[in-house]
Protein backbone atom coordinates (compact mmCIF):
# COMPACT_ATOMS: atom_id res chain seq x y z
CA UNK A 1 0.00 0.00 0.00
CA UNK A 2 2.69 2.46 1.02
CA UNK A 3 4.69 1.38 -1.99
CA UNK A 4 1.86 2.24 -4.39
CA UNK A 5 1.40 5.63 -2.75
CA UNK A 6 5.10 6.33 -3.11
CA UNK A 7 5.07 5.15 -6.69
CA UNK A 8 2.30 7.63 -7.51
CA UNK A 9 4.17 10.40 -5.79
CA UNK A 10 7.36 9.61 -7.73
CA UNK A 11 5.49 9.57 -11.06
CA UNK A 12 3.88 12.95 -10.34
CA UNK A 13 7.19 14.49 -9.20
CA UNK A 14 9.03 13.12 -12.23
CA UNK A 15 6.38 14.49 -14.55
CA UNK A 16 6.52 17.90 -12.92
CA UNK A 17 10.31 17.97 -13.03
CA UNK A 18 10.47 16.96 -16.67
CA UNK A 19 8.06 19.70 -17.64
CA UNK A 20 9.41 22.52 -19.68
CA UNK A 21 8.16 25.73 -18.15
CA UNK A 22 9.10 27.90 -21.15
CA UNK A 23 6.05 29.72 -22.33
CA UNK A 24 7.52 30.66 -25.67
CA UNK A 25 8.99 28.34 -28.19
CA UNK A 26 11.79 29.89 -30.24
CA UNK A 27 14.15 27.61 -32.19
CA UNK A 28 17.21 28.78 -30.28
CA UNK A 29 19.27 25.66 -30.96
CA UNK A 30 18.91 26.17 -34.70
CA UNK A 31 22.13 27.53 -36.16
CA UNK A 32 20.51 29.85 -38.71
CA UNK A 33 16.98 31.18 -38.70
CA UNK A 34 15.30 31.17 -42.10
CA UNK A 35 12.32 33.20 -43.26
CA UNK A 36 9.84 30.78 -41.69
CA UNK A 37 11.55 31.06 -38.33
CA UNK A 38 11.42 34.84 -38.59
CA UNK A 39 7.74 34.73 -39.46
CA UNK A 40 6.96 32.65 -36.38
CA UNK A 41 9.29 34.56 -34.05
CA UNK A 42 7.99 37.98 -35.12
CA UNK A 43 4.39 36.86 -34.66
CA UNK A 44 5.23 35.57 -31.19
CA UNK A 45 7.14 38.70 -30.19
CA UNK A 46 4.57 41.12 -31.60
CA UNK A 47 1.35 39.46 -30.52
CA UNK A 48 2.25 36.63 -28.12
CA UNK A 49 3.26 38.86 -25.23
CA UNK A 50 0.78 40.51 -22.94
CA UNK A 51 0.75 44.31 -22.79
CA UNK A 52 2.75 44.68 -19.59
CA UNK A 53 4.89 41.60 -20.10
CA UNK A 54 8.64 42.11 -20.49
CA UNK A 55 9.98 41.22 -23.91
CA UNK A 56 13.41 39.59 -24.40
CA UNK A 57 16.24 42.04 -23.83
CA UNK A 58 20.02 41.88 -24.06
CA UNK A 59 20.39 42.36 -20.30
CA UNK A 60 18.09 39.48 -19.42
CA UNK A 61 20.29 36.38 -19.07
CA UNK A 62 17.36 34.01 -19.56
CA UNK A 63 15.87 35.58 -22.67
CA UNK A 64 18.94 37.28 -24.15
CA UNK A 65 19.38 34.46 -26.66
CA UNK A 66 16.06 35.29 -28.33
CA UNK A 67 16.92 38.87 -29.22
CA UNK A 68 20.50 37.90 -30.08
CA UNK A 69 19.21 35.30 -32.52
CA UNK A 70 16.59 37.68 -33.90
CA UNK A 71 19.17 40.34 -34.71
CA UNK A 72 21.95 38.02 -35.85
CA UNK A 73 22.98 39.16 -39.33
CA UNK A 74 24.46 35.75 -40.10
CA UNK A 75 20.89 34.52 -40.55
CA UNK A 76 20.54 36.40 -43.83
CA UNK A 77 24.22 36.67 -44.76
CA UNK A 78 24.62 32.89 -44.92
CA UNK A 79 22.18 32.84 -47.84
CA UNK A 80 22.53 36.26 -49.45
CA UNK A 81 26.32 36.14 -49.72
CA UNK A 82 26.52 32.49 -50.78
CA UNK A 83 27.70 32.69 -54.39
CA UNK A 84 26.89 29.02 -54.99
CA UNK A 85 23.22 29.99 -54.83
CA UNK A 86 21.52 31.66 -57.77
CA UNK A 87 20.91 35.42 -57.78
CA UNK A 88 17.15 35.00 -58.32
CA UNK A 89 16.89 32.67 -55.34
CA UNK A 90 18.97 34.97 -53.14
CA UNK A 91 16.96 37.96 -54.33
CA UNK A 92 13.70 36.23 -53.42
CA UNK A 93 15.04 35.28 -49.99
CA UNK A 94 16.29 38.82 -49.38
CA UNK A 95 12.90 40.28 -50.35
CA UNK A 96 11.21 38.08 -47.76
CA UNK A 97 13.82 39.01 -45.14
CA UNK A 98 13.23 42.69 -45.92
CA UNK A 99 9.47 42.25 -45.45
CA UNK A 100 10.06 40.47 -42.15
CA UNK A 101 12.42 43.20 -41.02
CA UNK A 102 9.69 45.80 -41.62
CA UNK A 103 7.49 43.80 -39.24
CA UNK A 104 10.38 43.38 -36.82
CA UNK A 105 10.64 47.14 -36.36
CA UNK A 106 7.27 47.06 -34.56
CA UNK A 107 8.49 44.73 -31.80
CA UNK A 108 10.49 47.12 -29.64
CA UNK A 109 8.77 50.47 -30.33
CA UNK A 110 7.08 50.81 -26.93
CA UNK A 111 7.60 53.94 -24.85
CA UNK A 112 6.87 54.76 -21.22
CA UNK A 113 4.80 57.66 -19.89
CA UNK A 114 7.78 59.99 -20.17
CA UNK A 115 8.09 59.11 -23.89
CA UNK A 116 11.31 57.18 -23.29
CA UNK A 117 11.87 54.01 -25.25
CA UNK A 118 11.47 50.95 -23.02
CA UNK A 119 13.66 48.79 -25.25
CA UNK A 120 15.97 51.32 -26.91
CA UNK A 121 19.00 49.03 -27.29
CA UNK A 122 16.90 46.23 -28.75
CA UNK A 123 15.03 48.64 -31.04
CA UNK A 124 18.38 49.91 -32.37
CA UNK A 125 19.70 46.37 -32.78
CA UNK A 126 16.70 45.66 -35.00
CA UNK A 127 17.52 48.84 -36.92
CA UNK A 128 21.11 47.66 -37.40
CA UNK A 129 19.88 44.30 -38.66
CA UNK A 130 17.83 46.17 -41.25
CA UNK A 131 20.67 48.49 -42.27
CA UNK A 132 22.95 45.52 -42.86
CA UNK A 133 20.23 43.61 -44.66
CA UNK A 134 19.44 46.47 -47.02
CA UNK A 135 23.02 46.59 -48.27
CA UNK A 136 22.66 43.00 -49.52
CA UNK A 137 19.01 43.35 -50.50
CA UNK A 138 19.54 46.33 -52.80
CA UNK A 139 22.79 44.92 -54.16
CA UNK A 140 21.12 41.62 -55.14
CA UNK A 141 18.13 43.45 -56.62
CA UNK A 142 20.47 45.52 -58.80
CA UNK A 143 22.47 42.45 -59.83
CA UNK A 144 19.25 40.73 -60.84
CA UNK A 145 18.20 43.75 -62.91
CA UNK A 146 21.58 43.73 -64.69
CA UNK A 147 21.34 40.00 -65.37
CA UNK A 148 17.89 40.27 -66.84
CA UNK A 149 18.63 43.34 -69.02
CA UNK A 150 19.48 42.93 -72.71
CA UNK A 151 22.08 45.63 -72.29
CA UNK A 152 23.22 46.01 -68.67
CA UNK A 153 25.13 49.17 -69.60
CA UNK A 154 22.16 50.94 -71.15
CA UNK A 155 21.07 54.33 -69.79
CA UNK A 156 17.70 52.89 -68.80
CA UNK A 157 19.25 50.15 -66.64
CA UNK A 158 21.71 52.59 -65.10
CA UNK A 159 18.86 54.95 -64.22
CA UNK A 160 16.90 52.16 -62.53
CA UNK A 161 19.95 51.11 -60.53
CA UNK A 162 20.77 54.70 -59.53
CA UNK A 163 17.16 55.16 -58.45
CA UNK A 164 17.42 52.04 -56.29
CA UNK A 165 20.63 53.30 -54.69
CA UNK A 166 18.86 56.62 -54.06
CA UNK A 167 16.07 54.73 -52.26
CA UNK A 168 18.68 52.88 -50.19
CA UNK A 169 20.34 56.17 -49.20
CA UNK A 170 16.91 57.61 -48.28
CA UNK A 171 16.20 54.57 -46.13
CA UNK A 172 19.49 55.12 -44.33
CA UNK A 173 18.60 58.78 -43.73
CA UNK A 174 15.50 57.60 -41.82
CA UNK A 175 17.88 56.06 -39.26
CA UNK A 176 19.32 59.53 -38.61
CA UNK A 177 15.81 60.61 -37.55
CA UNK A 178 16.46 58.68 -34.35
CA UNK A 179 18.86 61.48 -33.36
CA UNK A 180 15.72 63.62 -32.99
CA UNK A 181 14.65 61.09 -30.37
CA UNK A 182 17.92 60.94 -28.48
CA UNK A 183 16.25 62.20 -25.30
CA UNK A 184 14.18 59.04 -25.34
CA UNK A 185 17.35 56.92 -25.31
CA UNK A 186 19.51 55.75 -22.44
CA UNK A 187 23.28 56.39 -22.55
CA UNK A 188 23.70 52.83 -23.81
CA UNK A 189 21.12 53.54 -26.49
CA UNK A 190 22.96 56.68 -27.59
CA UNK A 191 26.18 54.69 -27.91
CA UNK A 192 24.35 52.07 -29.93
CA UNK A 193 22.89 54.73 -32.21
CA UNK A 194 26.37 56.17 -32.78
CA UNK A 195 27.78 52.69 -33.46
CA UNK A 196 25.17 52.22 -36.17
CA UNK A 197 26.27 55.41 -37.93
CA UNK A 198 29.93 54.42 -37.69
CA UNK A 199 29.48 50.90 -38.95
CA UNK A 200 26.66 50.81 -41.49
CA UNK A 201 26.92 54.31 -43.02
CA UNK A 202 30.63 53.70 -43.65
CA UNK A 203 29.79 50.40 -45.35
CA UNK A 204 27.14 52.09 -47.50
CA UNK A 205 29.44 54.89 -48.65
CA UNK A 206 32.30 52.48 -49.35
CA UNK A 207 29.96 50.28 -51.39
CA UNK A 208 28.46 53.14 -53.41
CA UNK A 209 31.05 55.96 -53.27
CA UNK A 210 29.59 57.69 -56.30
CA UNK A 211 26.01 57.95 -55.03
CA UNK A 212 24.45 61.29 -54.18
CA UNK A 213 24.88 61.88 -50.45
CA UNK A 214 23.95 65.57 -50.37
CA UNK A 215 20.64 64.84 -48.60
CA UNK A 216 22.40 62.65 -46.09
CA UNK A 217 25.07 65.25 -45.44
CA UNK A 218 22.45 67.95 -44.96
CA UNK A 219 20.56 65.74 -42.50
CA UNK A 220 23.76 64.85 -40.64
CA UNK A 221 24.65 68.55 -40.27
CA UNK A 222 21.21 69.39 -38.91
CA UNK A 223 21.32 66.48 -36.51
CA UNK A 224 24.81 67.53 -35.39
CA UNK A 225 23.43 70.93 -34.38
CA UNK A 226 20.54 69.32 -32.55
CA UNK A 227 22.33 66.52 -30.75
CA UNK A 228 23.62 66.91 -27.21
CA UNK A 229 25.44 63.59 -27.12
CA UNK A 230 29.21 63.70 -27.68
CA UNK A 231 29.21 60.17 -29.06
CA UNK A 232 26.50 60.88 -31.60
CA UNK A 233 28.13 64.20 -32.57
CA UNK A 234 31.45 62.47 -33.09
CA UNK A 235 29.84 59.83 -35.34
CA UNK A 236 28.02 62.50 -37.35
CA UNK A 237 31.28 64.45 -37.80
CA UNK A 238 32.98 61.31 -39.10
CA UNK A 239 30.08 60.70 -41.47
CA UNK A 240 30.21 64.25 -42.87
CA UNK A 241 33.97 63.97 -43.32
CA UNK A 242 33.60 60.63 -45.11
CA UNK A 243 31.01 62.06 -47.51
CA UNK A 244 33.28 65.07 -48.17
CA UNK A 245 36.29 62.84 -48.78
CA UNK A 246 34.39 60.84 -51.42
CA UNK A 247 33.23 64.06 -53.06
CA UNK A 248 36.83 65.26 -53.19
CA UNK A 249 37.98 62.06 -54.90
CA UNK A 250 35.17 62.47 -57.41
CA UNK A 251 36.23 66.10 -58.17
CA UNK A 252 39.90 65.13 -58.47
CA UNK B 1 2.19 24.98 -18.35
CA UNK B 2 3.46 22.14 -20.48
CA UNK B 3 0.84 20.44 -22.64
CA UNK B 4 1.84 16.97 -21.45
CA UNK B 5 1.50 17.99 -17.82
CA UNK B 6 -2.01 19.29 -18.48
CA UNK B 7 -2.94 16.02 -20.20
CA UNK B 8 -1.44 14.04 -17.33
CA UNK B 9 -3.28 16.05 -14.70
CA UNK B 10 -6.58 15.78 -16.60
CA UNK B 11 -6.00 12.03 -16.84
CA UNK B 12 -5.39 11.80 -13.09
CA UNK B 13 -8.42 13.95 -12.33
CA UNK B 14 -10.67 12.10 -14.73
CA UNK B 15 -9.75 8.70 -13.36
CA UNK B 16 -9.57 9.86 -9.76
CA UNK B 17 -12.84 7.97 -8.81
CA UNK B 18 -11.30 4.78 -10.25
CA UNK B 19 -8.07 5.34 -8.37
CA UNK B 20 -10.06 6.09 -5.24
CA UNK B 21 -12.01 2.83 -5.59
CA UNK B 22 -8.79 0.86 -6.09
CA UNK B 23 -7.35 2.60 -3.08
CA UNK B 24 -10.40 1.64 -0.98
CA UNK B 25 -10.30 -1.90 -2.29
CA UNK B 26 -6.69 -2.23 -1.29
CA UNK B 27 -7.44 -1.03 2.21
CA UNK B 28 -10.31 -3.41 2.84
CA UNK B 29 -8.66 -6.78 2.71
CA UNK B 30 -11.84 -8.87 2.79
CA UNK B 31 -12.10 -12.27 1.09
CA UNK B 32 -14.34 -11.08 -1.76
CA UNK B 33 -12.11 -8.07 -2.30
CA UNK B 34 -9.10 -10.32 -2.56
CA UNK B 35 -10.70 -12.07 -5.51
CA UNK B 36 -11.37 -8.78 -7.23
CA UNK B 37 -7.88 -7.62 -6.46
CA UNK B 38 -6.40 -10.76 -7.95
CA UNK B 39 -8.40 -10.25 -11.12
CA UNK B 40 -7.26 -6.67 -11.28
CA UNK B 41 -3.64 -7.69 -10.82
CA UNK B 42 -3.94 -10.36 -13.51
CA UNK B 43 -5.46 -7.81 -15.88
CA UNK B 44 -2.68 -5.33 -15.07
CA UNK B 45 -0.05 -8.03 -15.64
CA UNK B 46 -1.39 -8.92 -19.11
CA UNK B 47 -1.81 -5.25 -20.01
CA UNK B 48 1.80 -4.59 -19.01
CA UNK B 49 3.05 -7.60 -20.99
CA UNK B 50 1.12 -6.43 -24.04
CA UNK B 51 2.54 -2.93 -23.60
CA UNK B 52 6.10 -4.27 -23.31
CA UNK B 53 5.62 -6.52 -26.35
CA UNK B 54 4.22 -3.62 -28.44
CA UNK B 55 7.04 -1.34 -27.28
CA UNK B 56 9.67 -3.90 -28.26
CA UNK B 57 8.13 -4.31 -31.74
CA UNK B 58 7.91 -0.54 -32.02
CA UNK B 59 11.55 -0.14 -30.98
CA UNK B 60 12.79 -2.82 -33.39
CA UNK B 61 10.94 -1.25 -36.32
CA UNK B 62 12.20 2.21 -35.36
CA UNK B 63 15.75 0.89 -35.46
CA UNK B 64 15.44 -1.24 -38.62
CA UNK B 65 12.40 -1.49 -40.81
CA UNK B 66 12.09 -5.25 -41.23
CA UNK B 67 8.69 -4.74 -42.88
CA UNK B 68 10.49 -3.27 -45.89
CA UNK B 69 13.96 -4.69 -45.50
CA UNK B 70 16.91 -4.21 -47.82
CA UNK B 71 20.29 -5.58 -46.86
CA UNK B 72 23.20 -3.14 -46.27
CA UNK B 73 24.87 -1.88 -49.45
CA UNK B 74 28.62 -1.63 -49.90
CA UNK B 75 30.33 1.40 -51.45
CA UNK B 76 30.57 -0.12 -54.96
CA UNK B 77 26.76 0.34 -55.21
CA UNK B 78 27.10 4.06 -54.41
CA UNK B 79 25.95 5.28 -57.83
CA UNK B 80 22.76 3.21 -57.65
CA UNK B 81 21.59 4.75 -54.35
CA UNK B 82 18.51 6.96 -54.57
CA UNK B 83 15.86 7.95 -52.04
CA UNK B 84 14.01 4.76 -53.02
CA UNK B 85 16.63 2.95 -50.94
CA UNK B 86 15.78 4.96 -47.82
CA UNK B 87 13.37 2.49 -46.27
CA UNK B 88 13.58 3.31 -42.56
CA UNK B 89 10.58 4.29 -40.46
CA UNK B 90 10.48 7.34 -38.22
CA UNK B 91 7.77 7.32 -35.57
CA UNK B 92 8.84 10.23 -33.41
CA UNK B 93 10.95 12.85 -35.14
CA UNK B 94 8.61 14.72 -37.41
CA UNK B 95 10.90 17.62 -38.31
CA UNK B 96 14.48 18.77 -38.18
CA UNK B 97 14.66 22.31 -36.78
CA UNK B 98 11.09 22.86 -37.92
CA UNK B 99 11.80 21.53 -41.43
CA UNK B 100 9.59 18.59 -42.32
CA UNK B 101 11.60 17.84 -45.46
CA UNK B 102 14.48 16.01 -43.93
CA UNK B 103 16.36 12.77 -44.28
CA UNK B 104 19.10 10.90 -42.50
CA UNK B 105 21.44 8.16 -43.51
CA UNK B 106 22.90 5.35 -41.41
CA UNK B 107 26.36 4.06 -42.31
CA UNK B 108 28.73 1.76 -40.46
CA UNK B 109 32.30 0.54 -40.76
CA UNK B 110 32.49 -3.25 -40.64
CA UNK B 111 35.61 -5.39 -40.39
CA UNK B 112 36.32 -9.10 -40.74
CA UNK B 113 39.63 -10.79 -39.94
CA UNK B 114 41.11 -13.75 -41.78
CA UNK B 115 44.56 -15.36 -41.60
CA UNK B 116 46.79 -12.46 -42.55
CA UNK B 117 44.17 -10.20 -44.07
CA UNK B 118 41.37 -8.00 -42.94
CA UNK B 119 38.30 -6.87 -44.85
CA UNK B 120 37.08 -3.41 -43.97
CA UNK B 121 33.96 -2.03 -45.61
CA UNK B 122 31.72 0.97 -45.37
CA UNK B 123 28.08 -0.04 -45.41
CA UNK B 124 24.97 1.95 -46.08
CA UNK B 125 21.89 0.63 -44.25
CA UNK B 126 18.77 1.27 -46.36
CA UNK B 127 16.28 0.01 -43.79
CA UNK B 128 17.73 2.23 -41.10
CA UNK B 129 17.94 5.36 -43.28
CA UNK B 130 14.98 7.68 -43.52
CA UNK B 131 13.57 10.24 -45.93
CA UNK B 132 10.38 12.21 -45.35
CA UNK B 133 9.11 11.30 -48.84
CA UNK B 134 10.60 8.66 -51.11
CA UNK B 135 9.60 10.33 -54.37
CA UNK B 136 11.08 13.69 -53.47
CA UNK B 137 13.01 15.35 -56.27
CA UNK B 138 15.37 17.17 -53.95
CA UNK B 139 18.76 16.50 -55.54
CA UNK B 140 20.50 18.72 -53.01
CA UNK B 141 19.14 16.70 -50.09
CA UNK B 142 20.14 13.41 -51.76
CA UNK B 143 23.64 14.72 -52.53
CA UNK B 144 24.05 15.85 -48.93
CA UNK B 145 22.98 12.47 -47.58
CA UNK B 146 25.08 10.51 -50.06
CA UNK B 147 28.18 12.43 -49.04
CA UNK B 148 27.72 10.96 -45.57
CA UNK B 149 28.26 7.58 -47.25
CA UNK B 150 31.34 8.91 -49.04
CA UNK B 151 32.74 10.23 -45.76
CA UNK B 152 32.39 6.78 -44.18
CA UNK B 153 34.21 5.26 -47.17
CA UNK B 154 36.91 7.93 -46.84
CA UNK B 155 37.68 6.85 -43.27
CA UNK B 156 37.60 3.19 -44.27
CA UNK B 157 40.30 3.96 -46.85
CA UNK B 158 42.25 5.98 -44.29
CA UNK B 159 42.13 2.99 -41.94
CA UNK B 160 43.38 0.71 -44.71
CA UNK B 161 46.18 3.16 -45.50
CA UNK B 162 47.24 3.11 -41.83
CA UNK B 163 47.05 -0.68 -41.69
CA UNK B 164 49.14 -1.04 -44.85
CA UNK B 165 52.01 0.69 -43.03
CA UNK B 166 52.15 -2.02 -40.33
CA UNK B 167 55.19 -4.29 -40.42
CA UNK B 168 53.29 -7.36 -39.31
CA UNK B 169 49.74 -8.59 -39.00
CA UNK B 170 48.78 -7.50 -35.52
CA UNK B 171 45.06 -7.83 -34.80
CA UNK B 172 45.20 -5.61 -31.71
CA UNK B 173 46.88 -2.79 -33.59
CA UNK B 174 44.49 -3.16 -36.53
CA UNK B 175 41.51 -2.98 -34.18
CA UNK B 176 42.99 0.14 -32.63
CA UNK B 177 43.37 1.75 -36.06
CA UNK B 178 39.79 0.88 -36.98
CA UNK B 179 38.48 2.23 -33.67
CA UNK B 180 40.45 5.45 -34.10
CA UNK B 181 39.13 5.96 -37.62
CA UNK B 182 35.58 5.16 -36.56
CA UNK B 183 35.67 7.90 -33.96
CA UNK B 184 37.34 10.33 -36.40
CA UNK B 185 34.62 9.53 -38.92
CA UNK B 186 31.84 10.31 -36.43
CA UNK B 187 33.49 13.62 -35.61
CA UNK B 188 33.89 14.51 -39.27
CA UNK B 189 30.26 13.61 -40.02
CA UNK B 190 29.11 15.90 -37.22
CA UNK B 191 31.31 18.73 -38.48
CA UNK B 192 29.97 18.20 -41.99
CA UNK B 193 26.38 18.53 -40.78
CA UNK B 194 27.21 21.49 -38.58
CA UNK B 195 29.17 23.47 -41.16
CA UNK B 196 26.78 22.81 -44.03
CA UNK B 197 23.84 23.06 -41.63
CA UNK B 198 22.39 19.97 -43.32
CA UNK B 199 23.11 21.42 -46.81
CA UNK B 200 21.43 24.79 -46.09
CA UNK B 201 24.80 26.53 -46.58
CA UNK B 202 25.45 25.54 -50.18
CA UNK B 203 28.94 27.04 -50.45
CA UNK B 204 30.05 24.92 -47.47
CA UNK B 205 28.37 21.87 -48.98
CA UNK B 206 30.34 22.36 -52.22
CA UNK B 207 33.55 22.84 -50.24
CA UNK B 208 33.03 19.49 -48.49
CA UNK B 209 32.13 17.76 -51.75
CA UNK B 210 35.41 18.88 -53.32
CA UNK B 211 37.43 17.93 -50.26
CA UNK B 212 35.88 14.47 -49.84
CA UNK B 213 36.12 13.67 -53.57
CA UNK B 214 39.76 14.67 -53.80
CA UNK B 215 40.67 12.71 -50.65
CA UNK B 216 38.86 9.65 -51.97
CA UNK B 217 40.81 9.97 -55.22
CA UNK B 218 44.05 10.24 -53.31
CA UNK B 219 43.26 7.02 -51.48
CA UNK B 220 41.91 5.18 -54.52
CA UNK B 221 44.58 2.46 -54.15
CA UNK B 222 42.72 1.38 -50.99
CA UNK B 223 39.43 0.88 -52.82
CA UNK B 224 39.59 -2.90 -52.38
CA UNK B 225 37.89 -3.93 -49.10
CA UNK B 226 40.46 -6.63 -48.38
CA UNK B 227 43.94 -5.75 -47.24
CA UNK B 228 46.64 -8.37 -46.78
CA UNK B 229 49.65 -7.85 -44.54
CA UNK B 230 52.76 -9.89 -45.14
CA UNK B 231 55.44 -9.85 -42.46
CA UNK B 232 58.10 -7.36 -43.48
CA UNK B 233 60.67 -8.60 -40.95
Amino acid sequence: MIKIKHLFLIIICATLMSCNSDKYDFPLDKRYWDNNDYKEAILELRFGYEDDEKKPTFDDPEQRMIVQKLTDEQNFKVVLTDKELGIKHRNNVSTKFFEHWQDMTQIYQERDRKDNYIYDVEMLAVWHFGLGLQLDYFNLGNEDIKNRADDPNSVRVKNIINKNIGTLVSNYIIYLDEVNEEKALTEEGKSKLAEGIDKYFTQLIELYPEANYSGMKNKAELMFKKSESDKIKSSLTKLIELIDSKKKVELD
Amino acid sequence: MNDYLIIFLIFLLYFSPVFYQIFKLLRERKEENKKLLKRLLRFTKYSLLLLIFTSVIFGILSHTNYLNYEKPLSFDKYDQITFQNFRGLEFFKKSLYGNKRFAYVVTTIESDFEDNSVTIESLFHPSRSFVYKKNTNSKELLTHEKYHIKITELFVRKAKENISKLNSFDEVKINEIIKKNKSAERKYQQEYDYNTFHSYVLSEQKKYEKEVDSLLDLLSEFKNPKITINDKN
